[in-house]
């Protein structure tokens, strides 16, 4: 054996030693040099993180930049699992009567969030939405003020650290918006909820203007780019790319708050006295088609949709089909007169309340009258003669030409296209439908239809397209977009549509069925309608559609008033009963609102010059403006 | 050997400031620079206690009983932190005791006592009795302290360095190789089962398919290396510090150099590491004193197999074991350690004679005893500039360490160099 000193091994375990770290130069080649690419872009994958920055939603806002619905920011409370997992029912103690939640019911959210279902147990569930700052900042003071039923005097090191991080981290918030609103109880359906749906963070609109432009009002979220931690916090030192958001467009509608407010009122008194199922009213103004206001009701809370039967959410006036009724026959004169088929001074019999011909019932028995007054009497079977005078063809082409068949284009959702059969099928019905269709049977629209054809009708003959958007601003306040007055097309001659006016001026004289809708101080013009609900087996017994669409002033109409009710079960269910009063106070005061100057003498005035018993002393008890 | 101490120096001054430059971009994120103030105030101690190993007079540890007495020290606190009240435990292992590590003063501890053992026993170690079965028993029970901590790593660590001095030493071949062996064999009975260690096998076989538990670490580490190519992200830009790697400031320092440096910083790191283990080899060849010779070598490849291991470890060459990359990781214990260990190595090169010592022929103990003092090299007064005088101030204050270390030395006269031998490298 060879003696100490054994160079040999010493050199041999250098040289080994220095071989192995030279080794590890040429893993660090394989790792950093030639496989760099592919690593880094794993290694990417780790650390990249993107965060939506959500963009303000814009204002909704009435005619007079009155603002009617608006973004507040509030934040939505999750509960963090990891931390409260052993303390979840002193949590839910604790947070409960802040948030307005019974304790059980969070116990409830945050048990199920522990249960290994539906993904298995997470890390955080919400525990309330929508919560205002200043209602979280108490509650956050109260949670770091709680004890969380622990004994703060004894306890142990573990104990102190996970009381610590109760109180810090056991509830969490993330920021966003809810929608606030001038008056919670108007104009529901029109604006439409703001809800996020499960799933999205983002809060979209589930209805109405909300819904139609949610694009526009939502604006386009920003995105950041940025490096995270390995617990997922973003790293904003490490951010390496931003896109500012661009926030939601304001809209301008073309309804008048107090207009609105005004048709609210009278509609909600009238639901209330006749216990219809549902009711609803239209204010358009004729030559430019701006709605000025539409009501709707039985309507559902803006801010908590959800707690309303889902019924309540549809809005009537816009969605709903039902057969017109009376007012419709507007539409069969109008084709007449525009023809020139016949006047208003024409004589038509009525045949004493039933033709047999066609086996028609009127409502009251009638003779030979001038067609004027078989208009204001609502005649169905003089109506129906006139429709034969035109034939199918031509009062189809009119019903069409008054865009029955397709829906009026108002930006709200949810609209439908009319419903009217061809000519060619009306004569395969075992009743005629040409008779019926004089008179608003056999076909199905919907109340701003039949608004927008009555406009057509008063305003000198132009179907206008309703708006209801007046402008568009972006989020600086430039105005993106205005909308302008639509003349669609040119449906009958102005010299007809003065003769419309005429007649429709008719109907609300005294002793006509649209007395009741008289205006003390203001001409005025409308048709009632009382039309039988109808479904795929037949007529409803009982079940009746009541409606007036008026007119003030007659002569030069600066607005068009449709009033309608489902079902009204009080009082005799008539149009000119039930509809035309509420007409009547809803025109009055708009009038007054609006600054029109009276073009008649109140009756009370000119007593000596009506006609005794003609009934107009009943219902025209000096009205005031309802405000 | 100025060269050599200069290049060490130079290399271990280097890989301190590269790891106050890491541990400043870790603790970027941190709202108080705390660590990064105890990392600097390590390496100050360290570098005091390089000072300390570079100003005693080595043959001091050399002296009857001082070895034994430091592995005494060593073994105490190694079974005082096992004592379950007195330990410090973090992460499932019990190694501080209050704010250091017994196990990194036992590697210290018994390197100087093998190198004084081997020196004693010189002519004897090829016996299997004297050359394996007392020194591997002592190292082994040390080792299966720190084993039992657990600690496995600094243990096999040690193990590794034992077998090596006692090779160098002239060992029995056989007898380490059966030896290694069984202790292989034992580590892999521990490990089959130890489900946790015996996962670090899997992950280090298939990292990726680990990836989201166990190979968390591992492979986080290799994407923090890789993503740094050729130059690196720059110090500070780093992303993987922000909780991808775990233990990143300690055992997987070099992720966070491979990321921020690049290949650059990582083959620079690595060819830091080849020229302290060069020079020291050198330093240690150079050494007429078996004892500086053992010492030497035996800190050397301390040093260059805990680097190879960290560095294997984080770019998963090696199963995956907790020992910090030294000069350059966190940790104060290790640090220092090292740092004094580098003194040692410093301080033994200043005993390089000129010129190769001849053999010298062996001589009866008796004759040694007999033989006047003329040889001893007296350290004071060897030189009488300034400088020489400034050194010698504080142990002459010490006097008693100073003085008996030259009479008490376990250096037999005729191993002494001759007085004209001795350099003044200061």
């Amino acid at each position: 054996m060879k003696s100490a000193p054994h160079y040999h091994r010493q050199l041999f375990l250098t040289i080994l030693l220095v071989c192995g770290l030279a080794a590890l130069i040429g893993r660090f080649y394989l790792l950093q040099i030639r496989w760099h690419d592919d690593i880094a872009a794993e290694a990417d994958k780790f650390s990249r993180t993107r965060r939506l920055i959500q963009p303000w939603r814009g204002e909704i806002r009435d005619r007079n930049s009155q603002p009617l619905a608006w973004s507040v920011p509030v934040v939505d409370v999750y509960a963090n699992l990891v931390v409260c997992k052993d303390h979840v029912e002193s949590v839910a103690r604790v947070a409960g009567p802040f948030l307005g939640v019974e304790h059980r019911r969070l116990l409830k959210s945050m048990y199920e969030g522990l249960l290994p279902m539906d993904g298995g147990p997470k890390d955080a569930v919400i525990l309330k939405r929508n919560v205002s700052i200043p209602e979280w900042e108490s509650l956050r003071n109260a949670l770091t003020n709680s004890n969380f039923g622990m004994d703060v005097e004894r306890l142990s090191r573990r104990e102190r650290a996970a009381l610590t991080s109760l109180r810090k981290h056991a509830l969490f918030v993330r920021e966003t918006q809810m929608r606030e609103y001038l008056t919670g109880d108007s104009l529901q359906h029109v604006i439409g909820a703001v809800m996020c749906s499960p799933g999205r963070l983002t809060p979209e609109g589930h209805g109405g203007i909300e819904l139609r432009f949610n694009e526009l009002l939502s604006g386009k979220p920003g995105y950041c780019f940025s490096r995270k931690s390995a617990r997922g916090e973003e790293l904003l030192f490490q951010r390496y790319e931003h896109a500012a958001p661009v926030n939601g467009s304001s809209i301008d509608l073309t309804i008048d708050f107090n207009i609105q407010r005004i048709a609210e009122a009278a509609l909600g008194d009238a639901m209330d006295r006749t216990g219809a199922k549902s009711g609803a009213i239209v204010i358009m103004d004729p030559t430019t088609g701006e709605v000025l206001a539409l009501a709707c009701l039985p309507a559902f809370d803006l801010r908590n949709p959800h707690a309303a039967p889902v019924d309540w959410w549809r809005h009537h006036p816009v969605s709903t089909q039902y057969e017109p009724g009376s007012t419709f026959k507007l539409i069969t004169l109008v084709a007449a007169l525009d023809l020139g088929l016949v006047s208003l001074d024409h004589r038509v019999n009525c045949e004493r309340g039933y033709w047999a011909r066609v086996k028609l019932h009127d409502h009251k028995a009638f003779g030979i009258q001038t067609l004027r007054d078989a208009f204001g009497n609502s005649s169905d079977v003089g109506l129906a003669k006139i429709a034969f005078v035109i034939g199918p063809e031509r009062l189809y082409h009119c019903v069409t030409n008054f865009g029955f068949d397709r829906a009026t284009g108002i930006a709200l959702p949810g609209e439908p296209a009319g419903y009217v059969p061809h000519w060619t099928n009306w004569a395969v019905h075992d009743n005629h439908l040409l008779a019926r269709v004089a008179f608003g049977q056999g076909l199905r629209v919907t109340q701003l239809q039949m608004t927008v054809a009555y406009c057509a009708a008063v305003n000198g003959g132009q179907l206008v397209r309703p708006l209801l958007v007046r402008q568009i601003e972006n989020a600086d306040g430039e105005v993106v977009q205005t909308a302008n007055p639509t003349i669609i097309r040119r449906v009958i001659r102005p010299e007809t549509s003065a003769l419309a006016r005429e007649a429709l001026a008719v109907v609300t004289r005294p002793g006509y069925t649209g007395w009741r809708a008289n205006l003390n101080y203001w001409t005025c013009g409308g048709k009632t309608s009382t039309a039988q609900k109808s479904t795929t087996k037949g007529y409803i017994s009982g079940a009746l559609y009541c409606g007036f669409i008026g007119h003030a002033p007659a002569d030069k109409p600066r607005m068009v008033i449709s009033v309608a009710f489902d079902e009204p079960r009080n009082g005799s269910p008539s149009g000119g009963a039930i509809a035309a009063p509420v007409f009547k106070d809803v025109a009055e005061a708009v009038l007054a609102y609006l600054g029109v100057p009276p073009d008649k003498l109140p009756d009370s005035d000119r007593r000596g010059l009506q006609l005794a018993g003609s009934g107009a002393g009943r219902g025209n008890k000096p009205a005031h403006a309802m405000q | 050997m100025k060269r050599e101490v200069a290049v060490i120096l130079f290399s271990v001054g280097t890989l301190a400031v590269t790891g106050a430059l890491t541990m400043n971009s870790l603790t970027i994120t941190h709202p108080t620079p705390s660590l990064l103030y105890n990392h600097i105030a390590y390496i100050g101690l360290g570098f005091a206690a390089l000072g300390i190993g570079n100003l005693i007079d080595y043959r001091w540890l050399n002296r009857w009983r001082v070895p034994n007495a430091l592995l005494v020290v060593a073994l105490t606190l190694l079974v005082l932190v096992l004592v379950p009240g007195i330990g410090t435990e973090k992460n499932h292992a019990r190694r501080w005791l209050l704010f250091f590590q017994p196990s990194e003063f036992a590697k210290l501890a018994i390197i100087i006592w093998l190198a004084d053992y081997c020196a004693r026993n010189l002519e004897f170690m090829h016996l299997r009795r004297v050359g394996f079965t007392k020194p591997v028993l002592i190292g082994g029970f040390t080792a299966v302290l720190v084993f039992g901590e657990p600690d496995w790593g600094t243990a096999v660590l040690m193990g590794l360095v034992m077998t090596a001095m006692l090779w160098v030493a002239g060992a029995p071949t056989f007898h380490l190789v059966s030896a290694g062996m069984i202790g292989i064999e034992l580590v892999a009975h521990f490990l089959v089962r130890n489900s946790d260690k015996f996962t670090r096998i899997l992950v280090f076989l298939d990292p990726w398919k680990f990836a989201d538990g166990d190979g968390w670490q591992i492979v986080h580490s290799l994407l923090a290396i890789g993503s740094g190519g050729l130059l690196g992200k720059f110090i500070g830009d780093g992303t993987h510090k922000f909780g991808f790697v775990p233990e990143q400031r300690t055992d997987f320092v070099m992720s966070a150099i491979g990321e921020e440096l690049g290949f650059v910083g990582c083959v620079l790191v690595v060819l830091l590491f080849v020229n302290i283990v060069v020079a020291g080899a050198r330093i240690a060849w150079r050494m007429a004193d078996p004892f500086a010779r053992f010492l030497a070598f035996g800190i050397t490849f301390l040093i260059g197999t805990q680097a190879f291991i960290n560095i294997g470890v984080a770019t998963s060459c090696l199963p995956n074991k907790g020992i910090p990359l030294p000069f350059v990781s966190y940790g104060g214990s290790n640090m220092v350690v090292a740092l004094a260990g580098i003194g040692l190595l410093v301080n033994l090169a200043r005993y390089a004679p000129l010129v190769p010592v001849p053999e010298l022929p062996k001589t009866e103990r008796k004759a040694a005893a007999e033989s006047a003092p003329v040889f001893i090299a007296r350290r004071s007064g060897t030189c009488a500039c300034p400088a020489c005088k400034a050194r010698n101030w504080f142990p002459g204050k010490l006097c008693w360490i100073y003085k008996t270390s030259a009479n008490e030395s376990a250096l037999r006269p005729w191993q002494r160099a001759p007085m004209r031998s001795v350099r003044c490298d200061t």
